[in-house]
C-alpha cells in the first residue's frame, strides 16, 4: 500500500511538471510556421537595410512568447542600425541574460555602450564576477538544468551505494552534492533577482530624472539613451530609479525599457 | 650624543627666567653690485615664529633654511632661531629691505628696515673678480615657438670647492631642455686666466610677450683673503687654502628679459604645420627610397615622407598626402631621430604608410607640401616633396596576398617579412545578425514549481528504492538465514556420531530452522502443532506436514529421553531429517 502511494505521488508530480511543457510545446508548434516566416522576413529586411521592417518582424516573433537570446540580439542589431540606441541596448541586455557568453553579443554591446553619453558611475565589483563566474557564463535555464542533472546524479550515486556497499562512491557523491547545492542556490538567487532586482534602460535620447511624480517636479539630473539604471520602486506610472550614489529620482515608465 | 643629552637636561632642568622676545634683521652687506647677492638673517630670540618676507619688492628672495641655537648664561637659557635668505637685487640704486613682520604666538614684532646700495657691475674685461657667473641668451627677441640657447657660465680664476646651485635656472613660459654635457674650457679676460664651466639650455617660448628668465644663484667656497699673524713656522703651512680658511660665496646672474614675438597671421592655402625653424620635406617609395616603383595589385609598397630640419621638429604632424582612391592605406607609427645639439633641436621625423593598390594602372602621387614658419626670413614658407610615380601590374593568378603581413612597422629594420604589423582598427560597426533557426527556441527558465518538482523527484525515487529494498531484504533475510542455519546444523550433525551429546540437538535445530524458513520467519523452538500449521499454511500437503511434525517429535524425544542409543538408529533418523529438510527447502 505504502509503495503504491509513493509511486502514485511521483507519477502525479512528474505529470504536473511535464504538463506545462506539453502545453507550451503545443503552443509553439502551432505558431512555428508564422514565427519562422516572420523571423526569415526579419533577416531579409535586415540584410536589405530595411531596419524598420526588420524590427517589426523580430518584434512580432518576440511577441508570440519566444524568449531567445539570439532573437533578442537580432532585435538589438536592428535597433542599432536604425539609430535607436536606447532600444538597441535594451534588447542586447535582454539577450545577455539568455546568452551571456556569446562573443558577438559582447562585441556589439560593448560597441553600443561606447556610444552612451552617460559615464557609468557604479559597477558590480569585479571580484563578484570572478567568484560567481558560472552565473555570468550560463543563462538561468542552463543553471537550472545543471542543478537538476547534478541532483539526479547525486541521488543515483546514493542509490548505487545501496547495492555496491563500498565507500568508493563517497568522495564523488560529496563533490556532486556540493555542486548541486551551489547551482541550486544560484538558481534560487536568479529567481529572486529576476523578481526583486530589476534593471531598465533609458529609451529616449534624453530623460529628466525628477524629484517627484509630476512633470513640473524638479529635474535632478539628466540621463541619455542607453543608460542602465536600477529600478528601486514603482508608483503608478513612474519608477524610482537609481543611477549612482546620490543620483536617484523618478522617471516615467514609458521612458524606460525593463530588462526582463 | 652625550653632550646633546646634557644640553637637553640643562634646558629642561634649569629654572627658566622669563626672557623678552627679540627680533632683528641683519644684512651681511650694505653695498653690492649687480650680480652679487645679500644674505639676510632674521633672528628670533627667545621665541618661535614665522617671518613674512612678501613685502620685499626690490629683491628676489630665496630661503636658505633655518638654524636654532641655545645658550646658557648665568643659569638662564636663551634660544635663537635664525632664518636665512638670499636676496638678489632686481634693480640698481638705494634699495630697501622693509620692516619684516614676525609672528610669535599671536604676537607680532617688526624688524628695522635696511638699506642696500646696488651699483652696476664694472665691465668684466677690467674685472679683477676672482670668480663670477654670467647668463646669456642667443636671441633675446625670438618668435613664439622659435628655439634659442641660454648659456650659464661660471668663471673662476682661483681654486674653489663645494660649488652648487642654490637656485637652479628656471624658465617660466618656456619649454627648456638642458644639454646633458657641460663644456669646460679656459679663457683669458683682462690678462687673467679663467677656468670656465658652461651649461647650455635650449629654450622654446610657449607664448608671446615680455618674459623674464629669473636669476640663478650658484654658491661655492673660495679661499678667504684674511691673513693671520704667523706666530710660528707652521702657520704658513696650515694657512694654505688646502687646509681650510675658505669662505662661502654666492654668485648670482642678472635677470634676462626676453621679448617673444607672436607669429604673424597666416592666410595661405596649405594648412600651417605648427613648425617653427627651418625644414625640408622628402617623399620616397619602397625600401630603395626612389621616386618610382613597380608593384602588383594586392601587394604593398611603403610611402615614406621625411621631414628634416631644425626647430620644434618633435611637433611635426602627419603631412597630408593625396593618395589615389584605388589604394588602401595603412598608416604606421611615425619614427623620429632628433638630436639635441648646442644650437638646438635638429633631426628628422619619418611618416610611413603602406599603400595597397586594388587596381592595375599607372598612378602619380602628388607632391606632399609642408608649411612652416621660417625664422630666418620671418615669414611662412611652403616646401614640397617630389612627385612619385607608381606602376601597378595585375596580380599573378596564383600569388598569395601577403600585403598586410609583409608590412613593416619599424623603420630601422629593412626585412619586412620578419616583422609583424600591429593590427589597427579601420572601421567601427556591429557584428551582423544571427540567422540560426534555433533563435526561435525558448530559453525561458523553468517555472518555480517545475524546478522544485524536478529537484524533489530523484529524492522521492531514492526513498522508494530504499523502502523497497528494506522490505524485500527483510523477507529474504528471514528465509535465507533460517535455511542457512538448517544446512549448517545438518552439516555439523553429519560429522558427528549418534552418541555425541549434541547430535540430536543439531538435528532438532536443522529441522525447526527448515520449517520456519518456509514461512520466512525466525525462531529456535516449535511445537509439533505449530510446525504442522506452519507447513500447511505455507502450502505443503497434510501428509508432508504430518510427517515433518512426527519427525520433529521423534528427534525431540531422542534429544531429551535418549531412547536411541545405537549408531544405526541415529543415522537412520539423520537420513530422514535430511531428506525432509531437502524437500522443505526445495519447495
Amino acid at each position: 500500500m505504502k509503495f503504491g502511494s509513493i509511486l502514485f505521488i511521483i507519477s502525479v508530480l512528474l505529470l504536473l511538471a511535464n504538463s506545462s511543457t506539453t502545453m507550451a510545446g503545443k503552443d509553439i508548434s502551432g505558431l512555428t510556421t508564422q514565427q519562422t516566416a516572420a523571423f526569415l522576413n526579419g533577416l531579409n529586411a535586415y540584410k536589405n537595410a530595411a531596419y524598420d521592417d526588420a524590427i517589426m518582424q523580430f518584434n512580432q516573433v518576440a511577441a508570440t512568447g519566444v524568449i531567445n537570446g539570439k532573437l533578442y540580439y537580432n532585435l538589438g542589431n536592428a535597433y542599432m542600425k536604425n539609430g535607436d540606441l536606447g532600444n538597441a541596448i535594451l534588447w542586447y541586455e535582454r539577450a545577455l541574460k539568455r546568452i551571456p557568453a556569446d562573443p558577438d553579443l559582447k562585441f556589439n554591446l560593448d560597441y553600443a555602450r561606447g556610444l552612451v553619453k552617460d559615464k557609468k558611475e557604479s559597477e558590480q565589483a569585479p571580484i563578484l564576477r570572478v567568484l560567481f563566474f558560472w552565473n555570468h557564463l550560463l543563462n538561468g535555464l542552463n543553471i537550472q538544468q545543471i542543478a537538476i542533472i547534478l541532483n539526479i546524479s547525486f541521488w543515483l550515486l546514493l542509490a548505487a551505494q545501496l547495492f555496491i556497499r563500498k565507500k568508493i562512491l563517497k568522495a564523488p557523491a560529496s563533490v556532486i552534492l556540493l555542486l548541486t547545492v551551489i547551482f541550486t542556490a544560484t538558481a534560487f538567487y536568479n529567481s529572486y533577482a529576476a523578481q526583486y532586482r530589476r534593471y531598465a534602460v533609458v529609451l529616449p535620447g534624453e530623460v529628466a530624472v525628477r524629484s517627484g511624480l509630476t512633470g513640473d517636479s524638479t529635474s535632478l539630473f539628466v540621463l541619455h539613451a542607453g543608460t542602465k539604471v536600477k529600478i528601486e520602486k514603482e508608483n503608478g506610472s513612474h519608477y524610482r530609479v537609481f543611477f549612482a550614489h546620490s543620483k536617484i529620482g523618478w522617471v516615467n515608465k514609458t521612458q524606460l525599457g525593463l530588462i526582463d | 650624543m652625550r653632550r646633546f643629552i646634557i644640553v637637553l637636561l640643562l634646558i629642561v632642568g634649569l629654572p627658566h627666567r622669563a626672557l623678552a622676545l627679540e627680533v632683528k634683521a641683519v644684512a651681511d652687506r650694505n653695498h653690492i653690485t649687480t650680480g652679487e647677492t645679500v644674505q639676510l638673517t632674521v633672528t628670533i630670540k627667545n621665541g618661535e615664529g614665522n617671518v613674512d618676507v612678501t613685502h620685499i619688492r626690490d629683491f628676489k628672495v630665496t630661503s636658505q633654511g633655518t638654524q636654532t641655537s641655545v645658550r646658557i648664561v648665568n643659569n638662564s637659557v636663551s634660544r635663537e632661531i635664525n632664518h636665512t635668505y638670499t636676496l638678489i637685487p632686481l634693480k640698481t640704486g638705494r634699495l630697501t629691505i622693509p620692516p619684516l613682520t614676525v609672528t610669535t604666538g599671536g604676537k607680532r614684532s617688526r624688524t628695522q628696515p635696511i638699506t642696500v646700495r646696488v651699483t652696476k657691475t664694472a665691465p668684466r674685461t677690467n674685472s679683477t673678480s676672482d670668480i663670477f657667473v654670467t647668463a646669456t641668451v642667443s636671441n633675446a627677441n625670438p618668435y613664439q615657438g622659435e628655439q634659442f640657447v641660454y648659456t650659464f657660465k661660471f668663471f673662476s680664476a682661483v681654486r674653489f670647492q663645494n660649488a652648487g646651485f642654490h637656485k637652479e635656472p628656471e624658465f617660466p613660459g618656456f619649454t627648456a631642455k638642458k644639454i646633458e654635457k657641460n663644456r669646460s674650457y679656459r679663457k683669458v679676460i683682462g690678462k687673467r686666466n679663467y677656468n670656465v664651466i658652461e651649461l647650455t639650455y635650449i629654450l622654446i617660448p610657449l607664448k608671446s610677450g615680455d618674459l623674464t628668465i629669473e636669476p640663478s644663484i650658484l654658491g661655492c667656497d673660495i679661499p678667504s683673503g684674511k691673513r693671520q699673524r704667523r706666530n710660528n713656522p707652521f702657520d704658513s703651512f696650515f694657512n694654505d687654502p688646502f687646509f681650510g680658511n675658505y669662505a662661502r660665496k654666492q654668485l648670482s646672474t642678472t635677470p634676462i628679459a626676453v621679448k617673444v614675438k607672436p607669429l604673424p597671421g597666416y592666410g595661405g592655402d596649405q594648412p600651417f604645420s605648427g613648425l617653427v625653424g627651418h625644414y625640408s620635406i622628402h617623399a620616397a617609395l619602397g625600401d630603395r627610397k626612389t621616386a618610382q616603383a613597380q608593384i602588383k595589385t594586392g601587394n604593398s609598397v611603403t610611402l615614406s615622407i621625411t621631414v628634416t630640419g631644425t626647430g620644434n621638429i618633435m611637433d611635426a604632424g602627419d603631412p597630408l598626402a593625396h593618395i589615389p582612391s584605388e589604394f588602401k592605406v595603412y598608416k604606421d607609427t611615425p619614427d623620429d631621430k632628433i638630436e639635441l645639439t648646442p644650437q638646438g633641436f635638429k633631426g628628422q621625423k619619418v611618416f610611413r604608410q603602406a599603400l595597397v593598390p586594388t587596381k592595375a594602372g599607372h598612378y602619380t602621387i602628388e607632391p606632399v607640401q609642408l608649411t612652416y614658419f621660417d625664422v630666418e626670413t620671418g615669414a611662412y614658407r611652403t616646401v614640397s616633396s617630389e612627385t612619385l610615380a607608381l606602376d601597378v601590374q595585375p596580380p599573378d593568378p596564383d600569388e598569395v596576398d601577403e600585403t598586410i603581413h609583409k608590412f613593416t612597422t619599424s623603420a630601422q629594420t629593412e626585412s619586412p617579412a620578419l616583422n609583424k604589423l600591429k593590427v589597427k582598427r579601420t572601421g567601427h560597426d556591429i557584428l551582423t545578425v544571427k540567422d540560426d533557426l534555433d533563435s526561435l527556441k525558448s530559453q525561458s527558465p523553468l517555472a518555480w514549481h517545475r524546478f522544485m518538482i524536478y529537484l524533489a523527484a530523484p529524492l522521492l525515487g531514492y526513498l522508494i528504492l530504499l523502502m523497497t529494498l528494506k522490505i524485500t531484504r527483510k523477507q529474504d533475510n528471514a528465509y535465507q538465514r533460517m535455511a542457512r542455519r538448517a544446512e549448517q546444523a545438518l552439516k555439523t550433525a553429519q560429522q558427528q556420531s549418534a552418541a555425541d551429546e549434541s547430535f540430536f540437538t543439531l538435528l532438532y535445530t536443522a529441522l525447526v530452522s527448515a520449517i520456519l524458513s518456509t514461512a520466512g520467519k525466525q525462531g529456535t523452538l516449535l511445537t509439533y502443532t505449530e510446525a504442522r500449521d506452519i507447513l500447511i499454511t505455507g502450502g505443503h500437503s497434510d501428509k508432508i506436514a504430518d510427517k515433518a511434525a512426527a519427525l520433529l517429535k521423534q528427534v525431540e524425544s531422542a534429544r531429551y529421553s535418549g531412547i536411541i542409543k545405537d549408531e544405526a538408529s541415529g543415522q537412520n533418523l539423520f537420513t530422514d531429517v535430511k531428506s525432509m529438510i531437502r524437500r522443505l527447502l526445495r519447495q
